[in-house]
């Protein structure tokens, strides 16, 4: 029986924590899993007998071997009938929200971070949580408050003592160690807590007293914040912010959209989408989207939009100049590029278009902009600034 | 993909061919066109094989440019084709990564052909989204077309010669009968001798009817001109003073033959004559300026006989001289200046044979006074009359020139006058022109002979009295200086100038 530290307002209801690739213990689907609280008895957690725990072994086994050539053009049609299925499969846990779900799904195979940031209660844990069941990847939420320790987050060393009595220091993971980790209202979170997310979402490590522990991928990490909740709250640093590769604004239902939830949590509270994908499909798409070729024009274009978000640049937009008071930084362009090759394939294209560039710069760029003075008393959401952005860039 | 891409791109490429020959075509008119409409203004004739080079060549040169300039890129085929089938970027993508290698990007290949070989480039509208806009280009040539044909009914301009002149359609105009009525009008209410009146006034009326005859422009130059000529020819008839002149020329009677010249053409003082108020105001003003100009030739001409030594020869070779010029104009009897003159020769004679009897010079003196005083008054008479006449016709002269358009009159040169004293001559006081030497003392221009000191004394006709010959010349100089200050002259017309107002300049020191 294996014990795991559990950390405060850290749920592991039913998820199991990932594990590191050198303890490589399978989990067996019925097998039951304790997850230890702080000073509390070891509670038991079933594992789901959908989330088979074994990071190396792939959930379904490919029986054949296919030629490479055919095997590019069936990976590409099993691409978009995942993409479809796990549509689908969201579709039973979330109503609405189509946009919203292409792009998490975007991001997640270019393999890029998502803010969310919508009201509380119009779905944004349930999405994610319903996306860790879609994906058949460990999933682990950490609820973000004032007084969460970085510790809390990313695991710490503790005393042991085996059955001999024999005391060593073992490292006990944190929640972090899962391949989708829910960071609930992030922006509670105090900035040094914050800032142990920082390598974590950049590089998929952790270092712990020196010792530095690469989580399995494909790991991405999906934090919600509520923009109501001002109070108690600190912002997230630029550098944070700019390792989201997308925002994405989770806007309030609709009343008949209101009315399906209503509708459908009569009948369960519960998330019941099947897994359709798993992490090493995933990675395979991700590999697949690389090769999508991208004209120099529509490269140029994305550079371009980018770089006219600067206004202190000599040749930039007039928008930068008069609404902008800090642009985009490189990281932008290359998730703009990255992500426009995954939408391609997901649309069925295999080439990156000028509309992929203009329809993925609201996600990429709502966080990396900065707005002045003038845009708000302009009365100019970002959106407005970013719309006349694309407007301007050729 | 390649296959399909080079469907489309032949498509524009005819496109760039249509669009090339348009622009070539329509240069080619509109070269055509203004080349023929500036030689046409300008009176140029061209063989018609030259307009052709012309816009054949200038079509040939514009099409090759014009296609040079429109022939699309492949890239820009593509991106053509992207645009108007909304295609995402496919042609585009497979045209720049056509070689290179990779499973999606052949694939990406592949689609890109299917979907080119998927639109039907047979229908009008897909051709015509290639061969969008071509009404400019049929536009351009029509434009071109009107310029030519315009060019091609537009009548050569011509310059006038006078024989076409002559030839052009002529009509009487309201403003030049009230004109012509007026000056018979003017003419018929004159003073001059009623015979003469009305002959010119007869001459004029003759005119009038040819000129409301006249159909052709030619036709009123040879009414106007007879008109101006007739009543010159009556006027010259009345007048005796050019004869009389002459004959005094011949005579070496200089100093008269001035005072009868200046004295006649003293009527141009005052003014243009083309209103006749000018003559009136001439006749008008009485004698004043004629004998101030004949006084001014008599008192010379007496005062060389105020010296006491050969005084006898000098009286008899000035009856003498005075006698043959009364001979020599005798036809001219009872006119009023030859009677002058006659009586002249008379009591000059008289004065001579009465100082060769007595020997009294004194007496001689007081009645050579009375005589040339007579001979002023008497001269002055005559010859007011005849610069009358002859400022009626000059009146006659210069209002049928400006009312029908004819050139300004001009004086004959030296008035016509060809006896060495042209135009009574005022290049100075030849010393003693009467002094019955025998020398020939005939000034007038172009002489070269005499020399005038700065002393001698010449006729200013702007103030009428003589003045020092070096002080007017000296005026002269200056003026002509500063004229020459902001005249529009070349170096070298400059220095002629001054070069010859130098001459006399330098020829007007006195002479010691």
């Amino acid at each position: 029986m294996k014990k795991f530290k559990k950390s405060k307002n850290i749920e592991q209801p039913e998820e199991v924590t990932a594990l590191e690739p050198e303890v490589q213990e399978e989990t067996q689907a019925g097998e039951t899993v304790e997850v230890a609280g702080e000073g509390e008895p070891a509670e038991e957690t079933k594992v789901s007998e959908d989330v088979a725990i074994s990071p190396e072994e792939p959930a379904e086994k490919v029986e054949e071997e296919i030629p490479v050539a055919e095997e590019t053009r069936s990976k590409i049609n099993a691409f978009s009938e995942s993409i479809e299925k796990a549509k689908n499969e969201l579709s039973k846990d979330i109503v609405g929200m189509g946009d919203i779900i292409d792009n998490v799904l975007c991001a997640i195979i270019a393999g890029g971070n998502v803010l969310l940031e919508g009201v509380p209660g119009v779905g944004k844990t349930r999405l994610v949580r319903s996306l860790g069941r879609t994906l058949k990847l460990p999933f682990s939420r950490i609820q973000f408050t004032p007084d969460l320790m970085p510790s809390d987050v990313t695991g710490t060393n503790i005393i042991e003592q085996d059955e001999k009595g024999k005391m060593s220091m073992v490292f006990q993971r944190g929640p972090i160690f899962a391949n989708l980790v829910l960071a609930d209202e992030i922006n509670r979170a105090t900035p040094k807590t914050q800032s142990a997310m920082l390598e974590v979402m950049q590089e998929h490590k952790v270092t712990v007293a020196k010792t530095t522990y690469q989580l399995e991928e494909p790991f991405f990490v999906l934090a919600t914040e509520n923009p109501i909740e001002q109070d108690g709250t600190y912002p997230l640093p630029e550098a944070q912010i700019d390792r989201f590769m997308f925002k994405l604004l989770v806007n309030f239902p609709s009343p008949e959209e209101i009315a399906d939830i209503v509708n459908m949590t009569q009948i369960t509270m519960s998330e019941t989408a099947e897994a359709v994908l798993d992490g090493a499909a995933i990675l395979e798409m991700r590999e697949l989207a690389k090769g999508v070729p991208v004209i120099d024009g529509v490269l140029r274009f994305a550079v371009n939009l980018v770089s006219n978000t600067h206004p202190e640049l000599e040749k930039t937009s007039e928008t930068a100049k008069k609404y902008i008071k800090a642009g985009a930084s490189p990281r932008a362009a290359q998730a703009l590029i990255t992500c426009a090759k995954v939408r391609a394939l997901m649309h069925g294209n295999y080439n990156v278009s000028y509309d992929d560039i203009k329809a993925l710069a609201y996600p990429v760029l709502r966080h990396r902009i900065k707005l002045n003075y003038s845009a708000i008393s302009d009365k100019l959401s970002i959106d407005d600034v970013i719309k006349q952005l694309i407007n301007e860039t050729k | 993909m390649k296959e399909q891409f080079s469907r489309y791109k032949r498509k524009f490429l005819i496109a760039a061919i249509l669009k090339s020959a348009a622009i070539a075509v329509a240069f080619g008119l509109l070269a055509v066109g203004g080349t023929l409409l500036a030689l046409k203004l300008t009176e140029v004739e061209l063989n018609a094989l030259y307009y052709a080079a012309i816009g054949a060549g200038g079509a040939v040169a514009v099409f090759v440019a014009a296609f040079f300039v429109l022939k699309p890129s492949d890239k820009e085929i593509a991106k053509a084709l992207d645009e108007r089938y909304s295609l995402n970027e496919k042609t585009q993508t497979a045209l720049e990564f056509e070689g290179k290698s990779g499973a999606i990007i052949e694939m990406q290949r592949e689609n890109a052909g299917v979907t080119l070989g998927s639109l039907n480039v047979r229908e009008g509208r897909t051709f015509g989204s290639v061969v969008s806009k071509i009404w400019v280009y049929i536009l351009i040539c029509v434009l071109g077309a009107a310029l030519l044909f315009t060019a091609l009914f537009v009548p050569a301009r011509k310059s006038v010669s006078a024989a076409d002149e002559a030839d052009r359609a002529y009509s009487l105009s309201e403003y030049e009968r009230i004109a012509v009525e007026e000056l018979i009008y003017n003419v018929s209410s004159s003073h001059l001798e009623e015979t003469a009146k009305g002959e010119a006034v007869e001459s004029l009326q003759n005119m009038y009817q040819a000129l409301q005859n006249a159909e052709k422009t030619g036709q009123m130059w040879t009414a106007v001109y007879t008109g101006i000529d007739e009543v010159a020819l009556i006027v010259n008839g009345l007048n005796s003073y050019r004869d009389i002149s002459v004959s005094l020329g011949k005579a070496t009677l200089s100093r008269l033959v001035i005072a009868v010249r200046q004295g006649a053409v003293a009527y141009r003082e005052q003014g243009t004559y083309l209103n006749y108020d000018d003559v009136e105001s001439y006749y008008n003003g009485g004698l004043g300026n004629v004998t101030t100009v004949v006084n001014a030739q008599t008192g010379r001409m007496r005062s060389t006989l105020s010296e006491e030594s050969e005084f006898g020869d000098k009286l008899t070779t000035l009856a003498t001289n005075l006698m043959a010029a009364v001979v020599d104009c005798e036809q001219y009897d009872g006119d009023g200046l030859y009677t002058a003159f006659r009586t002249l020769a008379t009591e000059i004679a008289a004065v001579r044979d009465a100082y060769s009897v007595k020997g009294n010079i004194s007496e001689a003196q007081s009645e050579l006074d009375v005589i040339f005083d007579e001979l002023c008054n008497a001269v002055s008479d005559s010859i007011f009359m005849q610069g009358y006449n002859l400022a009626v016709s000059m009146h006659v002269e210069v209002k049928l020139r400006k009312t029908f358009g004819l050139p300004d009159a001009e004086f004959p040169p030296n008035d016509g006058f060809t006896d060495g004293y042209e135009g009574g001559s005022t290049s100075g006081d030849p010393g003693d022109p009467d002094s019955g030497d025998g020398e020939d003392h005939r000034g007038g221009y172009g002489d070269g002979e005499l020399e005038f000191g700065g002393d001698d004394m010449i006729f200013d006709p702007a103030t009428g009295e003589y003045v020092k010959y070096g002080d007017l010349i000296a005026e002269y100089y200056r003026l002509m200086q500063e004229y020459l200050e902001s005249a529009d002259l070349t170096p070298e017309q400059k220095a002629t100038v001054q070069n010859y107002f130098g001459i006399l300049l330098s020829g007007s020191k006195t002479e010691e």
